[in-house]
């Protein structure tokens, strides 16, 4: 129940009916984790689709250095995961969670049948996709923002 | 006489693009605008009502913020800008868009892409799994810190911009994302 109120409620899920909403609930399975535990390695591929629903999440990159960066903080309602699954391509960064979590996930098997495009509900899933990744681009512009902020301080 | 059809050099592009040449739902509601050198698209953090393929020339990609710049990459053609403002639902450009050379784009307001959602899913289907290609792109093109060029710019070093001969051209679905994936061809 809490997983679904969750979805209806992401602006993502706005072409999708109740009836696609409960597809996608149905294609997660809900658990808790421990603090520590990795969902994504950087450099490996992500197997699964993921939902924060309670607790923080870490993101976290290791620089062309190898210095560990911290990237952002995932709160309950965060996406994580859609990127390697949808270009096929490693992770970039660690995820990780920094005390108790619980995590809606769906494996790479549903994801690829939601994801299709030869279907209405594919159609709508992949808005849901096209939102999270632009969601990830803008936080991460903010960042370079930020970033320059650090560089170029405003003149008191 | 016939009337001229103004996309006419460009459908093959749009075909390519979208990976079909059932057009006509989104020409409709599309409309040409032309930039000079130096013109600028998108303003970082104004507001924006468009999304926009870029046709012919060639544009450049930045974040800025109190007169200082971070240079994303460029964009070529038969790529798409906008697309972060309208999937975020913001208003606002998450970057400054500005012409290299003379470009001619594509222009398609965020209210008719949602239009065509609604109306035309297969056409839109077609377009949302090129942005989310393009998205993919540029996330991964700007992973990493900037670094000073030799005149002292910050610059990003990854793609931002997909060559055409490398997008996803047709939509064969589950099983050319399995062929994707295991790196069959």
């Amino acid at each position: 129940m809490l997983l679904r109120q969750y979805l209806r409620t992401f602006p993502g899920f706005a072409f999708m009916s109740g009836e696609d909403v409960e597809h996608v609930a149905d294609a997660m399975r809900v658990d808790d984790y421990p603090d520590g535990h990795v969902f994504i390695y950087q450099e490996k591929p992500a197997h699964a689709f993921h939902l924060l629903l309670e607790g923080t999440v870490t993101v976290s990159y290791y620089g062309r250095s190898g210095r560990s960066y911290s990237a952002r903080t995932l709160r309950p309602g965060d996406l994580f995961g859609a990127l390697s699954l949808v270009d096929g391509k490693p992770a970039m960064a660690n995820y990780a969670a920094a005390g108790a979590v619980k995590v809606a996930a769906m494996p790479l098997s549903a994801f690829l049948l939601l994801y299709s495009p030869n279907s209405a509900i594919g159609c709508h899933f992949q808005h849901v996709i096209a939102t999270h990744l632009a969601e990830d681009l803008k936080a991460r512009h903010v960042t370079l923002r930020e970033l320059l902020e650090r560089i170029y301080p405003p003149a008191a | 006489m016939m009337p001229t059809d103004p996309w006419a050099d460009t459908r093959a592009l749009l075909a390519d693009c979208l990976g079909t040449d059932d057009l006509q739902a989104l020409l409709q509601r599309a409309s040409l605008i032309e930039l000079a050198t130096d013109e600028i698209l998108l303003r970082d953090m104004a507001p924006t009502d468009s999304l926009y393929l870029l046709l012919d020339g060639r544009l450049e990609v930045h974040v800025e913020t109190s007169g200082h710049s971070i240079r994303l990459g460029e964009i070529e053609a038969g790529n798409w800008v906008g697309e972060v403002a309208y999937y975020t639902r913001c208003g606002t450009a998450c970057s400054t868009v500005a012409a290299m050379v003379h470009c001619r784009l594509l222009r398609l307001r965020f209210d008719d892409f949602t239009a065509l959602l609604k109306d035309q899913a297969e056409v839109a289907c077609r377009l949302s799994h090129v942005l989310i290609a393009m998205l993919a792109q540029r996330l991964r093109a700007t992973v990493n810190d900037p670094v000073l060029d030799p005149e002292g710019n910050l610059l990003m070093l990854g793609d931002f911009s997909i060559p055409l001969g490398q997008q996803t051209h047709h939509h064969a679905g589950v099983a050319d994302f399995f062929r994707n994936l295991l790196g069959m061809r």
